[in-house]
């Protein structure tokens, strides 16, 4: 089976014709990176078996989407991203999305340093999902990228996290579920002069600290979902 | 732009000729680089697509012209149209469609038709059969993969 793809050299329409052929060797790799792209990363990690061409084609793909909530072994959950971090690492990623329901020891700097990873290759979309048992802190450069467009942290009702400082400049959507503002009632134009081209901002169980009146504006604002209670 | 210019001629490899409006046809980066480049007349001659599929391909560049996806409603009806242009395709017009859309470079069909086969291929056993791909490790090989990749062959 050839890796080698110019659209030049074409099929004949004889060979567009015949159903029994492997059309799949006359695309490149790019192209079987975008379909493997629309299967969650454990799908595509599958495919690896499928035949030498596609042993490390799954690590290749733009967009990564791992989930281990429903899987009985968070070690070699581990293992496997940490490998297609490694595999991929000088490949475009534009989204990672992380969901997880395990704890595991170390489990904290894990997620650091494939959050680390990420943002260092530019990715654009940011989704990260913890299970609201565990806690693992967030590297600070994630609201300083200047690579992301859309960023999203729960899950809901997950535990208390402080939003400081913001500087993110490209995103234009934020979520960000149960999070506190560290200045209170200041922390929310701050957040906003820090994403200057946001376009939609959901703050579900925002955590309500001293706020007596908070007043903002922004030109780019269109569509703001809020939902807080008062802490005691 | 006067009113010859507006239209374009689009041969296929089986010389098949249609002609569409510019607009429609220059979806196509590919199409637009040749226009921009002036190195081809008003017909285009496209060597790798096949009438049937060119013929396919006008039919969602004519949808995605004239819908502009701004609106709720239109992208939503957009999108069921896409769903049901690809639903009933067969694995050879899809490819076909995949080849196509990557010569042409047309972003949104290359990603549409991706999805579909992407959706026809949950299972290693869908992938073999939909794709005719020819398994070509030693059984040690295999054994070494599922070891390497454990977690993706974990159910």
């Amino acid at each position: 089976m050839g890796s080698t793809f110019t659209p030049k050299a074409s099929l004949s329409k004889k060979d567009m014709d015949d159903c029994s052929k492997d059309f799949i060797s006359a695309l490149h790799d790019s192209v079987l990176c975008q379909i493997l792209s629309n299967l969650s990363t454990k799908e595509a990690g599958s495919t690896s078996i499928l035949a030498r061409r596609w042993r490390y084609l799954f690590a290749y793909v733009p967009d990564l989407d791992f989930d281990d909530s429903s899987s009985l072994d968070p070690t070699s959950f581990a293992k496997f991203v940490d490998r297609v971090l490694e595999l991929g690492k000088d490949c475009v990623l534009n989204k990672f999305s992380l969901k997880s329901g395990k704890d595991i020891w170390g489990w904290g700097s894990k997620v650091s340093s494939w959050i680390s990873k990420v943002l260092e290759r530019g990715v654009s979309d940011l989704d990260l999902h913890f299970s609201p048992e565990i806690y693992s802190p967030l590297p600070s450069k994630i609201f300083k990228s200047k690579s992301l467009v859309r960023l999203k942290i729960g899950p809901e009702g997950g535990p208390s996290r402080q939003l400081k400082k913001v500087c993110l400049p490209k995103l234009k959507t934020l979520h960000l579920d149960s999070f506190m503002f560290e200045e209170d009632a200041m922390g929310f134009p701050k957040l906003l002069s820090g994403c200057p081209v946001l376009e939609e901002l959901g703050l579900p169980n925002l955590r309500w600290g001293y706020w007596e009146s908070c007043s903002v504006s922004s030109k780019t604002l269109k569509r703001l979902i809020l939902c807080s209670f008062k802490l005691l | 732009m006067s009113k010859s210019e507006k239209k374009i001629v689009l041969k296929s490899l089986d010389n098949e000729a249609f002609e569409v409006e510019k607009a429609v046809a220059l979806q196509s980066q590919t199409i637009w680089v040749m226009c921009e480049d002036k190195c081809v007349g008003n017909e285009i001659p496209l060597e790798n697509v096949t009438g049937q599929i060119l013929a396919k391909v006008i039919d969602y560049c004519k949808k995605h012209a004239v819908v502009d996806g701004d609106g709720d409603e239109s992208s939503e009806e957009l999108k069921n149209w896409d769903t049901e242009f690809t639903k009933n395709m067969d694995q050879s017009t899809l490819f076909n469609m995949i080849l196509a859309a990557n010569y042409l470079n047309i972003k949104s069909l290359l990603n549409l038709t991706c999805q579909a086969v992407a959706d026809k291929t949950k299972t290693i056993d869908e992938f073999h059969t939909f794709l005719n791909i020819e398994n070509n490790f030693t059984p040690e090989e295999e054994a070494q993969i599922c070891q390497e990749n454990l977690w993706a062959f974990d159910d």
